[in-house]
């Protein structure tokens, strides 16, 4: 190989710099986790009908 | 009247007009001589007819219902109070000019009302074309400075474009979502008003229970005759549907994927979407996730409403049939990947009446299709095979199958009546409107619009029944991807591609044409519309995206919107952008030259790549193997250049080491150099 050089990184996200050569702000480092739901559990047969029938009314 | 209360006298109507179809199909079908099909063909006939009719419930409510009351606010100075809110536009190979052309129009609009510094702009880059990708970063670096918006304008490019666009917006909630109360979601295309954006935000503010607020965007810069009378049916149909909408779903709205605002915290915890098991189709990502994110919303408590009647929201339609054929077919594959997640537990019953709309809105193609065939085979085995003119019960007189005009008449009415009410209400209130009759080109103008609009639509449906059974069809045999067309320069689609993509649609025209002449007179004329639809799909395709025919109506004052008469201030603004955008010109650069070229530029992009993961020993991805390869072969940077492949680009665009090989090539040959 002729070149191996790597780069050290010591940030996360994405400052840009701006014309003028002053740093444009990198996205806040504001973390807030989306856990994954849960959609592959089904609801029974049962519990389906009996929403059909008393959820519509249930709610408005 | 409760939302319920209207939901369930929808239902029954809708449920009652199917009764009716079916009885009239029925008595249709009583005497053609076969009664093997007809259990199944009814049944088509009452799903497809209950799915219509439940749509064009929402519609005719739409006309008659007052405007349902939106969530109380209380009105505020303008500004955000305090509240941060981040605006965010996703993109895919958009193009940059334009996309960054309305990103400074909005931010101007919020600066004219005074609400600028609470907003943040993230560009959300998953753009796999290196050259996109260059110019995106050159077009962000000149709006940063064009708008002053340095600390308040960001852009970000993933590498990898896991998710999509879902994976898009959960990457950036899950890095930088904490900073912000509201997240609004845009498409690459969206426009809004600075007021509009404002007001979502006090809309936000003043509901603690809403989880995500809905516009309803209106569609505007259409050129072509396709786009033109798509806008143009949007314009009078998309309100009254919208409203009809809102009144019947009301707290327990829908989320379209964009133009929409979330409350940033519900969205985070609500909204992580699984890899759902198995592959693709029906497993991996969720394609459709907009629908699914607000049945998690609901699931998880949170309201979600549609404004139907604040203005200030817009966006863009495809120009053409074939790139509205390729949206559909990620449509498609995305509601029926619904099926499996329709029965979810905890989901609430109008969630998975969304869902069961949003499938059968593409399984309606295929029932078409099934009823159109059987037709066709009953009328034909009636003519060529004996009927059994005695049944096995006993009779005194035997049954004589016949065609029945009068009959069949009375169900296409009903059909029709059906399908084309909502256009007709919509056009009377449009016509009963001094301001949107003026604006529409007047009365005449008015009407003959809509007759251009119906009778282009009614050509165009048998093709899209043939391109949507064929999406179906593709996807129930497991296929994951689509037909992509190319483009030629000028955006616009070659016409050999045309011709490939609906000659069999054509062919299957001139079949069904002959064989409905051959059978009877009676059968071809039933079926002509159909017919001439497919007959002409190929020119009426061609003409769909002619600019040349849509602006040549908008010259006599045809299909024209009130958008169009009296564009929008923002969409004025974002058009004198683009066109000086345009100007400037750098966008046919190669973005791996323009990087070896300029070492500033290089600079800056270097400092924008986020960090690289450790590679794993004994993992090679291939793509970088054969960039890297070919930069070791290569000497000078137009070798490499040329033999680089895109998937290859991306990743030296990605990977500081490759850069660096890149920028150690030589300028030209050595033969060259040597020659100087």
């Amino acid at each position: 190989m002729k070149h191996s050089v790597d780069f050290p990184v010591d940030r996360e996200v994405l400052p840009v710099r701006s014309k003028a050569g002053g740093r444009i702000a990198a996205l806040p480092d504001a973390p807030l986790p989306m856990p994954k739901q849960v959609l592959e559990h089904r609801q029974g047969w049962l519990a389906t009908l009996r929403s059909l029938l008393f959820g519509t009314m249930a709610r408005s | 009247m409760s939302v319920a209360l209207r939901r369930a006298a929808t239902l029954g109507f809708s449920a009652t007009l199917s009764a009716l179809a079916c009885f009239l199909f029925i008595r249709f079908i009583a005497y053609d001589g076969n009664d093997l099909l007809d259990f199944p063909r009814t049944l088509m006939i009452a799903v497809s007819t209950f799915w219509l009719a439940y749509g064009v419930s929402s519609a005719c409510i739409g006309v008659l219902a007052r405007t349902p009351a939106p969530p109380p606010h209380v009105l505020r100075p303008a500004s955000a109070d305090g509240r941060r809110v981040a605006i965010v536009v996703p993109v895919y190979n958009e193009d940059p000019p334009s996309t960054f052309s309305r990103i400074a129009a909005m931010d101007s609009s919020l600066e004219r009302i005074g609400a600028g510094p609470e907003f943040h702009f993230a560009v959300l880059s998953d753009t796999t074309s290196s050259e996109v990708a260059q110019q995106e970063a050159a077009w962000f670096e000149r709006l940063v400075g064009d708008r002053a918006a340095e600390g308040r304008m960001f852009y970000r490019r993933r590498p990898v474009n896991t998710g999509k666009k879902a994976g898009n917006i959960e990457d950036f909630i899950s890095r930088s979502g904490g900073a912000y109360d509201y997240v609004l979601i845009l498409d690459a295309d969206s426009l809004m008003e600075g007021e509009t954006i404002l007001e979502m935000v006090r809309r936000m503010d003043a509901d603690p229970k809403l989880g995500l607020l809905q516009t309803l965007p209106t569609i505007i810069h259409a050129q072509s005759f396709f786009g033109r009378a798509m806008q143009f049916s949007a314009s009078y149909y998309s309100p009254i549907y919208a409203r009809g909408l809102a009144w019947l779903q009301g707290r327990e709205g829908p989320f379209w994927g964009h133009n929409a605002m979330v409350r940033t915290a519900a969205f985070a915890a609500s909204c992580g979407l699984p890899v759902l098991s198995g592959k693709p189709p029906f497993g991996g990502h969720i394609l459709s996730h907009d629908f699914v994110e607000a049945a998690l919303l609901r699931r998880a408590g949170w309201d979600v409403y549609m404004l139907a009647d604040l203005q200030g929201s817009y966006e863009e339609s495809p120009p053409s049939l074939i790139d509205l054929s390729a949206r559909d077919r990620r449509w498609c594959q995305g509601n029926l990947q619904h099926m499996r997640v329709i029965m979810a537990k905890g989901l609430k019953l109008p969630t998975r009446q969304h869902f069961a709309t949003g499938i059968m809105s593409y399984l309606a193609s295929p029932f078409w299709l099934f009823q159109l065939i059987v037709g066709i085979a009953l009328v034909l085995q009636t003519t060529y095979i004996r009927p059994e003119y005695f049944a096995r019960d006993f009779r005194l007189y035997p049954i004589w199958p016949r065609f029945d005009p009068e009959r069949a008449l009375a169900l296409f009415a009903l059909t029709m009546g059906i399908l084309l009410a909502p256009k007709i209400f919509g056009l009377i209130l449009m016509l009963l409107r001094r301001a949107d009759r003026r604006a529409s080109g007047g009365g005449i103008r008015l009407v003959l619009s809509s007759l251009i609009e119906m009778f282009l639509s009614a050509l165009l449906a048998p093709i899209l029944m043939l391109i949507q059974s064929g999406s179906v069809f593709q996807i129930l045999l497991g296929r994951d991807t689509g037909w992509q067309p190319q483009r030629r320069d000028d955006g616009s689609i070659p016409f050999k591609d045309i011709v490939r993509r609906h000659r069999a649609h054509t062919v299957l025209g001139v079949l069904a044409g002959i064989s409905a002449f051959m059978i009877a007179t009676s059968l071809f004329l039933w079926m002509s519309p159909t017919i001439l639809g497919l007959l002409l799909a190929i020119p009426l395709s061609w003409l769909s995206g002619q600019l040349g025919a849509g602006l040549a109506l908008k010259r006599l004052g045809l299909l024209l919107t009130p958008e169009e008469s009296q564009p929008p201030a923002i969409a004025t603004r974002a058009n004198e952008l683009q066109i000086r955008n345009a100007a400037f010109g750098f966008d046919d650069e190669d973005g791996l030259k323009a990087l070896y070229a300029d070492e500033i530029l290089r600079e800056r992009h270097c400092e924008m790549l986020p960090s690289a993961p450790p590679r794993k020993r004994g993992v090679i991805e291939t793509e970088r193997a054969l960039a890297e390869a070919k930069l070791v072969d290569a000497e000078t940077i137009d070798e490499a250049s040329s033999w680089l492949h895109p998937k290859e680009r991306m990743v030296v665009l990605h990977d500081r080491a490759l850069l660096n090989m890149l920028v150690h090539l030589k300028p030209r040959p050595p033969e060259a150099q040597a020659a100087e």
